[in-house]
């Protein structure tokens, strides 16, 4: 027997929910993931709101995200990955992308995904919904959040300055210091002059035995973790021969110093540098 | 069990493709878990590494209220994250992961994960 306290109950959590619905293109209904407005920051909100919604997408689905029935964009996610654009809206212009794979190889079609989902963004209004049917898995590999990021916001154009410079005016005021050794130059020193000994001293102690590729770029740091969120962390940064757009015969070793808490931020902005 | 306590690490985070709890002292691998099959040279090179680079700034004896614990290694093929317990410095664990991988919430994480594996052995 059906306890009637008990349904009222169950009906006002669910008004209390935190998600709510409105009609999804095709006449459906679909849960409001972001409320669209005409400012930039506005648009930044929906864009990061399409890519917490891949992230939060493990099982294979189509997700169908629509403002009223002109603009929608259909995708295939699995794995927090995007794995395919389904089908779009005409006036989004999705063209060639729609069914094809998207592997992390393939710089443009990152990019060309990173333009349709600003062209979404810009045009929707209002709420913004997503409905959810289960498809097959993919075979393709797909696009993670990190790479969709990536190509939305790429970053600096700082392409032609020498790699210890971009490292440094990336990390801004999280590097402490820096002591950056090329062949045949004197040594650059950034930040913190006290610092200056001991990460020359970390060059001479460590480099040379260092188990790490020296044919590719490479950083490595070295931190205390546990219970030490406040220390200072070290590392050893390296750009072989080809790296440094000013000098291409000149191969770079720098030593860094940063606060604990900035090892990741520092580690992300070294991979942005030498992947992107 | 230790086993699920690394399926759970790769589960949570996609960014992290093989991750291995390893015995430095050796080295070698007591356990792994990866998204694809990887040659088990591969992972023991994986220790070697770990073992080299986590002991590379220590300075004689192991200070387990100051040891380097943590060390992040990246290349142009992503990023490698060793780990190991202060007070248990042959416990290790040792991951590869993706370039986009979320490293500020990977970290703690994986240490979470080390500190499980250690508390089961």
């Amino acid at each position: 027997m059906t306890d009637a306290s008990d349904i009222r109950a169950k009906l006002a959590q669910l008004a209390d929910a935190e998600d709510s619905f409105a009609p999804a293109r095709g006449g459906r209904m679909g849960r409001v993931f972001a409320q669209a407005g005409t400012s930039g920051s506005q648009t930044d909100l929906v864009l990061r709101a399409i890519l917490t919604l891949i992230d939060e997408t493990v099982l294979a689905a189509r997700l169908t995200l629509s403002s009223g029935e002109d603009v929608w964009i259909s995708l295939v996610v699995e794995g927090r990955r995007l794995r395919r654009i389904d089908d779009a809206a005409t006036a989004l212009d999705a063209g060639a992308l729609v069914g094809g794979a998207l592997e992390p190889e393939e710089l443009e079609a990152q990019s060309a995904c990173a333009d349709l989902f600003k062209r979404f963004a810009e045009q929707v209004s209002g709420q913004v919904v997503v409905t959810s049917d289960t498809v097959g898995g993919s075979t393709n590999r797909g696009l993670s959040i990190g790479r969709l990021s990536d190509a939305l916001a790429p970053g600096p154009d700082d392409g032609h300055l020498p790699p210890s410079e971009r490292i440094v005016s990336r990390c801004g005021d999280r590097l402490l210091g820096a002591f950056v050794v090329q062949d045949g130059r004197d040594p650059i020193i950034h930040g913190d002059a006290a610092l200056e000994p001991m990460l020359e001293g970390l060059i001479a102690s460590l480099w040379a035995d260092l188990p790490v590729d020296k044919s590719r770029p490479s950083l490595s740091s070295w931190l205390r973790q546990a219970g030490a969120d406040d220390g200072m962390a070290v590392a050893l940064a390296h750009w072989p021969k080809g790296n440094d757009p000013t000098d291409p015969t000149a191969e770079t070793v720098m030593a860094l110093a940063f606060a604990t808490g900035d090892a990741a931020a520092v580690s992300r902005e070294f991979l942005s540098i030498i992947t992107g | 069990m230790a086993s699920e306590i690394l399926q759970d690490l790769t589960a949570q985070h996609a960014g992290c493709r093989t991750v291995v709890f390893a015995d430095l002292a050796q080295p070698m691998v007591l356990l792994s878990e990866s998204r694809s099959p990887v040659h088990r040279e591969r992972l023991q090179s994986l220790c070697l590494e770990g073992q080299s680079l986590l002991t590379a700034v220590d300075e004689g004896e192991i200070d387990p209220t100051t040891c380097c614990d943590t060390v992040l290694s990246a290349n142009p093929d992503g990023l490698a994250v060793f780990l190991r317990l202060p007070d248990a410095p042959s416990d290790a664990l040792c991951c590869l992961c993706d370039a986009h991988v979320d490293i500020a919430s990977f970290l703690p994480a994986a240490r979470a994960c080390l500190e499980k594996l250690g508390a089961t052995g």
